[in-house]
């Protein structure tokens, strides 16, 4: 099984880019249509902005194959909190066959998307 | 030249759509693109681009305007102005995070994936788009980041070597009155307002750039819904920032 892990600050949202751009290549190597591309993207997206929302400092992101393709979203450092994040966790779970959440101290911490 | 006197030559314009006049009136009111070119200035776009798109949006202005309709032109006028400004500002944000060429490429895509998915029913892999392109699949994949608009919350650089902002921060001035539709914070409040399907069709619809069909698969509702949604939503948000 191989993994690839993208770990950046929030404080630079510009790296959102170049995860998605990440998120992208993954599906195309695993031979997914272009919609399943756009809707993973998405949800890796707002993924991140659940922890960014939850205060997290910085987020790692780690995609691989394992039969289908999944990505593991962790928020790391800052000063986490409850936050709202009712939509995101809303499309997340409409756009993407399973999808996870863990919490700690009532805390999303964890985003495990799966295609 | 006096409110009155504009307010004839206006009349007299849409009359007789003499080139003249217009060019009259674009004079007398030359000073509005000024001030709101030079406003815009420092920014990262040169003072005399800034004026041309300035110019050509009060041409337009004094060519549409009505004086019947019983707005001053002033009023009229500066929010196009500052609006015409303010997509240079955001063509010019796309121009700088991305080639020119990616967006041609990423026309190319959407194309040729409507165009399989119209032949096969399903849409294409990033591999077959590449085929029948004759393009790199890495080249593929960056076209179709492409289709995702900017949010006003993504970090724009405004000069070279400038600090990163966020891109409402630069294409607006939250102290103007006049450009309250386009202010990002004013906006995003009366977004905040709007009730939760309608926030959620205003996120996939425009942050996330989903179609009217898509946004209504993944909701569980019809498009002809999120049509009609998107419609009371845009009303909803004219009434409540214009």
């Amino acid at each position: 099984m191989k993994e690839i892990n993208v770990n950046f600050s929030l404080a630079d949202s510009e790296y959102m880019t170049a995860l998605r751009l990440v998120a992208g290549s993954v599906l195309a190597a695993n031979d997914r249509d272009v919609d399943v591309i756009e809707d993973f993207k998405v949800c890796v997206t707002e993924s991140v902005i659940i922890l960014k929302n939850c205060g997290f400092g910085r987020v790692s992101a780690t995609f691989g194959t394992d039969g289908g393709v999944y990505c593991v979203v962790c928020g790391e450092g800052g000063e986490p909190r409850e936050s709202e994040n009712e939509f995101s966790l809303a499309l997340v779970s409409a756009l993407v066959a399973d999808c996870s959440i863990e919490r700690k101290n009532g805390v999303i911490g964890k985003v495990t998307l799966r295609v | 030249m006096t409110d009155r006197e504009a307010e004839e030559l206006f009349l007299k314009y849409r009359a007789t759509h003499d080139v003249a006049i217009r060019n009259k009136l674009v004079e007398n009111y030359m000073y509005i693109a000024e001030i709101l070119a030079k406003k815009f200035a420092g920014r990262g776009v040169e003072y005399d681009d800034l004026l041309q798109v300035a110019s050509e949006a009060l041409i337009s202005g004094v060519e549409k305007f009505d004086p019947s309709l019983g707005n001053r032109f002033t009023t009229y006028v500066t929010p196009t102005i500052a609006g015409n400004i303010k997509n240079y500002f955001r063509d010019y944000s796309r121009a700088v995070r991305l080639p020119r060429k990616i967006y041609t490429v990423a026309a190319n895509v959407r194309a040729e994936a409507d165009a399989y998915f119209a032949e096969h029913g399903v849409k294409p892999t990033v591999k077959q788009l590449s085929e029948a392109l004759g393009l790199e699949e890495e080249l593929i994949i960056e076209a179709l980041e492409c289709r995702n608009p900017v949010s006003l919350d993504a970090r724009v650089r405004t000069s070279e070597g400038g600090d990163e902002v966020p891109l409402y921060d630069a294409i607006a001035d939250p102290k103007d009155a006049f450009e309250s539709f386009e202010d990002g914070e004013s906006l995003r409040a009366e977004i905040a307002k709007l009730d939760p399907t309608e926030q959620k069709v205003v996120t996939l619809r425009f942050l996330h750039g989903k179609s009217q069909a898509e946004v209504g698969k993944i909701l569980g509702v019809s498009q002809m819904f999120v049509s009609r949604a998107e419609r009371k939503i845009v009303e909803k948000l004219k009434e409540a920032l214009l």
